[in-house]
């Protein structure tokens, strides 16, 4: 593995009566995109703001290239670039000046200003008002912003909101180019895990607070696999359940009197079903279709998993 | 420390390429325009309307009416003169006749009119001389005992009888040092102390050493004429002199010389007690020895004191009423500090701003100076124009003539007018930089601009009256710790609040306290608050 660019470590936060972060652990690395993903409310923005220096930590330790944010704030801060929520700049000035606000702070020259401007293509925009700027440009802008002056890190908070798809497929074609061939960790945070899936290398799952753990998409599509369900129409779906309940490792869901839905989660699922149609056809039921239900896309698997999670923290709660 | 500058060149930047900061900009030499415009404007009006005289022709030919029906036989007298010798209301000839022979009479009628009965009434009006008032108290049961007592009582003023054919000659042929010395002889005649008989004769006696004529052939009507009469102030520090001498030595002085409602502010705050009618006395003699004739230290920075000092509109009271500008400056400062904060936070560029390589304290800093020098850079624009106003309106006639003179103890301490006025500027943009601190403090507390703006305004502008309901009517001495009552160091200089206690040092104190509850306050507020 590369080297660790974000480590974050039993993150604890507290905003008034809510406790916001309950132990927050992860490590994002160099030439990676990492997606952090969770559901609204899950806690990924004040992470995010812990990690940017806007909110201040209870409990837990962040570290920005090796650099700690609360012990040496200017030499983590050098090294990271980030958008939080909107990029909001300043709209009586033009494109230009706004840039030249933070690179006269990061000392950037102005060659790479224009070639950041350049790379996120808004050269013919730079000297307009950002009041007659849109949505995406604003976007790309803060973006420019935020990579001009090369930092290890990039924080992006929820990037695709607001973006029509041209907009998120030219983001997440930039974001991809700086992480593999610059070698930058981009973090970005989202709830939706269909833009995930295209975009990050890893992803850090988050709900209410705890983190559930931290994925390759390989290893979440390899999950997606395990298990699959298939809808039955037969003629008798009691009589199907006395037969099928007895066996192992799948799980009954009966719809209505002639529908019901099996969901397998171990061995091979089409063997299995040939199994179960075998034992369901003599058991005299009459067999109309089986198909597999729509494929269990990754969203799923997130909604389960934070779902999972929900109900273990209740119990934890209650115990 | 190149953070901080780049820090600072941003937080410029973003306040002057907002179109509020060039409406700002346009209302600041416009208010500066205005301010010394009005002390323009004044002059003008004052010039139409407070000295308005007739015609030279008119007055005679209102005379030659007049004199027919007036019975009173002095007045008679001094108006054939004013006739004859074509001497106008503001002619010295017309002031001296009037002396002579009205006052005079004044002063012989009222002894008269002991001895007299009261149908007599009438006998006692028609006295004009001395000779008649002689007659007259010798007839009624008078002695010459009684009149030699009234010589004498009158001589202990300082006033000796005065003979108007001897005067008429001198005075119709306009013999101005004729005057003086005739003026003297009679004093000089009197049997007093020669301290009484100096201070008495001091004006005619200064007026023939240093040969200066009376005010005279005024053109009335001119109006242009008239402006150089009302600025000629020696003749006024003259006068004032020559009453507080005369004050001191507990004589009367002659009217002579007054040639009009020409008190000017400083003689009339003069004299509590003998020393300090002494010092403002070598201070008068000090400025018309140096030729010095305005003294900024006479001029409140006020406007209302300004238009109660009289008829004084030159180059040094459009400076003076130039340092109101300071209310505009720091109308400037509250609005730019109220917003400073706020307006990140509203946008929400704040976030931006913060995930920088810089610690939050600097950025704080970095925007409070930013406050200070725009401030500066406004009070700056509002002095160098209200200055070339200034210049346009008025001229450079009266630079060289004003100093900021004081007298204590008779040791004369003349510094520099422009330094006094610029001065005052700069105590000036203390008490506004007190007030938008408070509108910066609430910004970075509050992320409103419109509360603390709204705030810091009442109180620049209600702070001063609420000091002196408490003081004044409440008499509420603690109120001397409020920030309001310490702020304004003119007015503590000035002693505007009557608060016994207070100096500059202990005001500068309480600034300061306030100053760091203020901007550790704010400094808390954003460097430590979530965004």
């Amino acid at each position: 593995m590369s080297n660790t660019a974000v480590k974050i470590k039993n993150l604890y936060k507290t905003m008034g009566k809510y406790e916001i972060l309950h132990g927050i652990s992860f490590e994002a690395y160099e030439g990676e995109v990492f997606g952090f993903l969770g559901p609204n409310g899950a806690g990924k923005t004040t992470t995010i703001k812990i990690l940017t220096g806007l909110t201040s930590v209870d409990e837990g330790e962040v570290s920005v290239a090796g650099f700690s944010i609360s012990k040496q704030f200017e030499k983590a801060m050098e090294n990271i670039g980030a958008i939080v929520e909107n990029p909001e700049l300043y709209k009586h000035m033009t494109g230009k000046q706004n840039i030249m606000q933070f690179a006269r702070i990061r000392k950037v020259s102005k060659e790479r200003v224009d070639e950041v401007v350049k790379l996120v293509g808004l050269e013919n925009w730079i000297d307009k008002k950002i009041s007659k700027y849109s949505l995406g440009m604003r976007q790309r802008l803060g973006l420019a912003i935020s990579i001009m002056h090369k930092p290890k890190v990039l924080i992006l908070d929820e990037p695709t909101n607001g973006l029509d798809p041209q907009g998120i497929k030219l983001l997440r074609d930039i974001l991809k180019n700086i992480a593999h061939n610059d070698g930058m960790c981009v973090i970005v945070s989202s709830h939706l895990m269909s833009e995930m899936e295209n975009m990050c290398d890893r992803v850090g799952i988050i709900t209410n607070g705890n983190m559930i753990g931290v994925y390759s998409i390989a290893e979440l599509i390899s999950q997606q696999n395990s298990s699959a369900s298939f809808m039955y129409n037969v003629d008798n779906a009691k009589k199907a359940f006395e037969v099928l309940k007895d066996i192992e490792n799948i799980n009954f869901c009966q719809v209505d009197d002639q529908n019901f839905d099996i969901e397998i989660n171990s061995g091979e699922p089409k063997a299995v079903v040939a199994d179960l149609n075998k034992l369901l056809v003599e058991n005299d039921i009459k067999l109309y279709t089986v198909s597999a239900k729509g494929s269990n896309k990754l969203e799923d698997v997130f909604i389960s998993l934070t779902e999972k999670k929900d109900e273990n923290g209740e119990v934890a709660q209650i115990g | 420390m190149g953070k901080f500058n780049a820090l600072l060149k941003n937080e410029l930047i973003k306040q002057n390429t907002k179109v509020a900061t060039k409406i700002i900009a346009v209302i600041v030499i416009v208010a500066a325009v205005l301010l010394v415009g009005i002390m323009k404007f004044a002059q003008y009006q004052e010039s139409k309307y407070g000295y308005e005289y007739d015609s030279l022709e008119k007055q005679i030919s209102q005379l030659k009416t007049d004199v027919e029906t007036e019975k009173d036989e002095a007045t008679k007298t001094y108006m054939q003169f004013q006739i004859d010798n074509n001497a106008s209301v503001l002619d010295w000839r017309t002031r001296a006749a009037m002396d002579c022979l009205e006052s005079q009479a004044q002063y012989y009628r009222d002894f008269a009119s002991m001895y007299a009965k009261e149908s007599q009434q009438d006998e006692v009006e028609k006295i004009v001389t001395f000779e008649d008032m002689k007659d007259f108290v010798l007839k009624h049961k008078g002695s010459q005992k009684d009149i030699g007592e009234f010589v004498k009582e009158l001589s202990q003023q300082g006033q000796f009888i005065m003979n108007w054919d001897k005067l008429k000659p001198i005075l119709e042929a306009g013999d101005w040092k004729g005057y003086c010395q005739y003026i003297i002889d009679g004093i000089n005649s009197l049997d007093i102390d020669d301290e009484k008989k100096q201070a008495v004769a001091w004006e005619y006696q200064y007026r023939l050493d240093n040969d200066i004529a009376f005010q005279n052939n005024i053109a009335i009507n001119d109006i242009d004429a008239l402006k150089e009469y009302h600025a000629d102030k020696e003749d006024s520090l003259i006068d004032d002199t020559s009453k507080l001498k005369c004050q001191l030595a507990g004589v009367s002085a002659y009217g002579n010389g007054d040639m009009g409602d020409m008190d000017s502010y400083g003689s009339e705050q003069g004299g509590e007690n003998d020393e300090q009618i002494k010092d403002e006395i070598t201070k008068n003699l000090y400025m018309l020895e140096n030729e010095k004739y305005i003294n900024v230290k006479d001029y409140p920075c006020s406007l209302m004191a300004i238009m109660q000092g009289g008829s004084e509109y030159n180059f040094w009271s459009g400076f003076c009423i130039l340092t109101n500008i300071s209310t505009v400056v720091g109308l400037v400062m509250i609005i730019i500090a109220g917003n400073i904060f706020a307006g990140e936070y509203n946008q929400g560029t704040v976030k931006f701003l913060v995930i920088t390589p810089v610690k939050r304290g600097k950025i704080f800093w970095a925007k409070y100076c930013t406050m200070l020098v725009m401030g500066f850079v406004a009070l700056v624009l509002a002095f160098v124009v209200g200055l070339i106003a200034d210049l346009a309106f008025f001229g450079t006639a009266d630079i060289s003539t004003a100093g900021n003179i004081s007298c204590v103890n008779g040791v004369v301490t003349d510094g520099s007018a422009f330094l006094c006025i610029a001065s005052k500027f700069l105590l000036g943009f203390i008490n506004v930089t007190v007030m938008s601190t408070i509108s910066f403090t609430i910004s970075a507390l509050m992320h409103s601009s419109a509360l603390a703006i709204g705030i810091s305004m009442v109180a620049m502008l209600m702070g001063t009256t609420i000091v002196s309901i408490l003081k004044g009517f409440l008499h509420q001495n603690w109120a001397r710790y409020l920030i309001f009552a310490n702020s304004n160091l003119v007015s503590v200089m000035e002693r505007t609040y009557g608060f016994a206690t207070q100096t500059i040092l202990s005001a500068v104190i309480v600034i300061a306290i306030h100053m760091v509850i203020f901007l550790t306050i704010a400094y808390d507020g954003f460097c430590r608050k979530e965004i």
